[in-house]
């Protein structure tokens, strides 16, 4: 039975195929384990050795790592919430409804989804307070805080952008609530310090331009959905990229 | 072509594939460290973040099955929640509405704690503390970061569990279905001065539409002094601290440091003194 | 005016009850891992 296992083995891991796809032997010495790290795109983003002590999970908290998988959760979830959802205020609040009572695994998903971005927005600002209290973002690693910060603020906005998408009384009123504060912005808000002084009224200011119109209706719907389920992924792809990147590129802060 | 040739001349010839680059790449602490310090990434690390991400998949099903996520009914412009919340990420700075107009509470401040955060590395010049937690060796540092950031976590919980109807503060054991009494009797500072002191409201200059009292010039002097004072009284008494900051550094960490401080002021000028405005112009009021 | 009183004293208090939970939190770090690299 054994010698039959062996020999499947051997058949399919030593077909041209496989051996295209898998660089490497199974990783059960130290030569293979180098290589699944060299070999592998997402390991890749990590070395191939580490110093003992960067290990210990008292000294990181997995934070970044933990941030960076709940990403990865919402856009898997989210790919599945878009299927059911159209961002038409005639519909978006129907279709929220039916993923609770019509979909199959609707709820979960969409569960799922809230939780892993609220579970990010925290999780990015641990991984912060944690970066700060190790002196991590200390020289060579200056730049990679700054992009850190983007990265807070895309999450932030992005947060907020898929807040209204349920289309209830909760998602408006608390969308109005933040766009009252855009509408104070100095120089370029309606309500601002030298707003009004500078020609800025209800339907030409930084409000305006967010929400596609004068109240949150129908332009803000679609602004937010877009933004949400399109640009500021692409924004948080490319300067996730640009983070994981430099963490590797820069060197270590310190004695890890 | 001859410049190539130069650049290329004092770089070591005999360097892999890198273009003789890694000869210029500085040795890291852990390169200097032996093999006996160093593990595999695979598997020490990469089991960690299987477990870690096990852990998190399994919490955040557990969380997901406990609390759903809410549907109130279908949005409308008509009927207004009491009280209308931001989502809890921002609530602190909707509570600071309470005590800063919205340019400031929704707009500047927050712009001040990302530029703050943003400029953090490039002010922050002490080369201990590089990699590992302490406290001992940048107490300002750590002092001053716990402080903003407790600022900000008070100011949610406030926001999410004390705030009810007119977001008036409700304490748990209170009936939060009743309106309690709008407390008025906030007055603004240069009222308060004017009156103590016994001065007139007749506006020593016009400008426009801004009518200049004496006691309108002392709170532009209060408030002024606040940051003057605050800005020389460590380059007096500290010249060793400003010395290993410089100028610029120094300038911009004291910019930060003050106006974060300037928050919880004005919050206790209003709580326990009723000062409503602290500075009054008619474009601004802060 | 007291219900005032209570929200600042609430605020000082939280405030510093959340930087103390910061700052213990440091300070118990530091320590372990300077009794880490003792134990070797």
């Amino acid at each position: 039975m054994n010698k039959l296992l062996d020999q499947i083995r051997e058949n399919v891991t030593q077909t041209q195929v496989w051996k295209s796809i898998f660089r490497h032997g199974f990783p059960s010495n130290d030569a293979n384990r180098a290589l699944v790290m060299f070999s592998n795109v997402i390991l890749h983003l990590h070395p191939v050795r580490v110093r003992r002590g960067a290990l210990k999970i008292k000294f990181t908290w997995c934070l970044g790592g933990l941030t960076f998988f709940f990403f990865v959760m919402l856009a898997v979830t989210g790919v599945f919430l878009m299927f059911y959802y159209v961002p038409d205020t005639r519909r978006a609040y129907n279709d929220i409804k039916d993923l609770g009572t019509v979909i199959y695994f609707g709820s979960l998903f969409r569960n799922l989804h809230r939780w892993s971005a609220h579970a990010m927005v925290f999780s990015v600002w641990m991984h912060m307070t944690r970066v700060f209290l190790t002196g991590s973002y200390k020289p060579p690693r200056e730049f990679n805080w700054v992009v850190g910060v983007i990265l807070l603020v895309v999450t932030l906005v992005m947060s907020w952008t898929g807040y209204l998408l349920p289309w209830d009384q909760l998602a408006l009123w608390a969308v109005t609530v933040g766009s009252k504060m855009a509408e104070a912005t100095p120089l370029v808000g309606n309500a601002g310090p030298f707003g009004p002084e500078l020609g800025m009224g209800v339907d030409n200011d930084v409000r305006f331009v967010l929400l596609g119109g004068t109240v949150v209706g129908q332009s803000a719907l679609l602004r937010f959905y877009v933004l949400h389920c399109l640009g500021l992924p692409l924004v948080m792809a490319l300067f996730m990229a640009v983070h994981f990147w430099r963490i590797r590129k820069d060197g270590f802060s310190g004695p890890l | 072509m001859a410049e190539k040739e130069t650049t290329l001349g004092t770089l070591p010839k005999r360097d892999g594939n890198s273009g003789g680059l890694a000869a210029l790449i500085k040795k890291s602490a852990s390169d200097k460290m032996g093999p006996e310090d160093h593990v595999l990434v695979w598997p020490n690390l990469v089991y960690i973040e299987l477990i870690s991400m096990l852990f998190a998949t399994a919490l955040l099903l557990f969380l997901s099955l406990i609390s759903p996520a809410p549907l109130e009914e279908l949005a409308s412009s008509d009927t207004t929640p009491n009280p209308t919340k931001a989502p809890w990420y921002f609530l602190g700075l909707q509570e600071l509405l309470v005590y800063f107009d919205p340019w400031l509470a929704g707009v500047v401040l927050p712009s001040l704690i990302i530029v703050g955060l943003v400029l953090l590395p490039y002010i922050d010049p002490n080369p201990k503390g590089k990699g590992y937690y302490t406290f001992s060796e940048r107490k300002f540092a750590v002092l001053g970061f716990c402080f903003g950031l407790a600022l900000w976590y008070i100011l949610i919980v406030i926001g999410v569990w004390f705030r009810g109807l007119d977001w008036s503060w409700y304490w748990p054991w209170e009936n939060w279905h009743h309106h309690k009494p709008i407390t008025g009797g906030l007055v603004d500072l240069e009222v308060i001065i004017g009156k103590t002191l016994g001065m007139s409201d007749t506006p020593l200059v016009t400008l426009g539409r801004y009518g200049v009292t004496i006691a309108n010039l002392i709170t532009w002097a209060l408030f002024l002094g606040y940051y003057a004072i605050g800005f020389s009284v460590p380059f007096l008494t500290m010249r060793k601290f400003y010395n290993t900051l410089g100028f610029v550094r120094y300038n911009l960490m004291m910019f930060m440091f003050l106006s974060m401080l300037g928050v919880p002021l004005k919050i206790f000028l209003r709580l326990l003194a009723n000062v409503k405005y602290v500075l009054v112009t008619p474009w601004f009021k802060i | 005016m007291s219900d005032r009183l209570g929200i600042g004293i609430f605020l000082t208090v939280g405030t510093l009850v959340i930087m103390g939970l910061f700052l213990g939190a440091t300070i118990w770090l530091e320590n372990s891992f300077k009794k880490d690299k003792q134990k070797k």
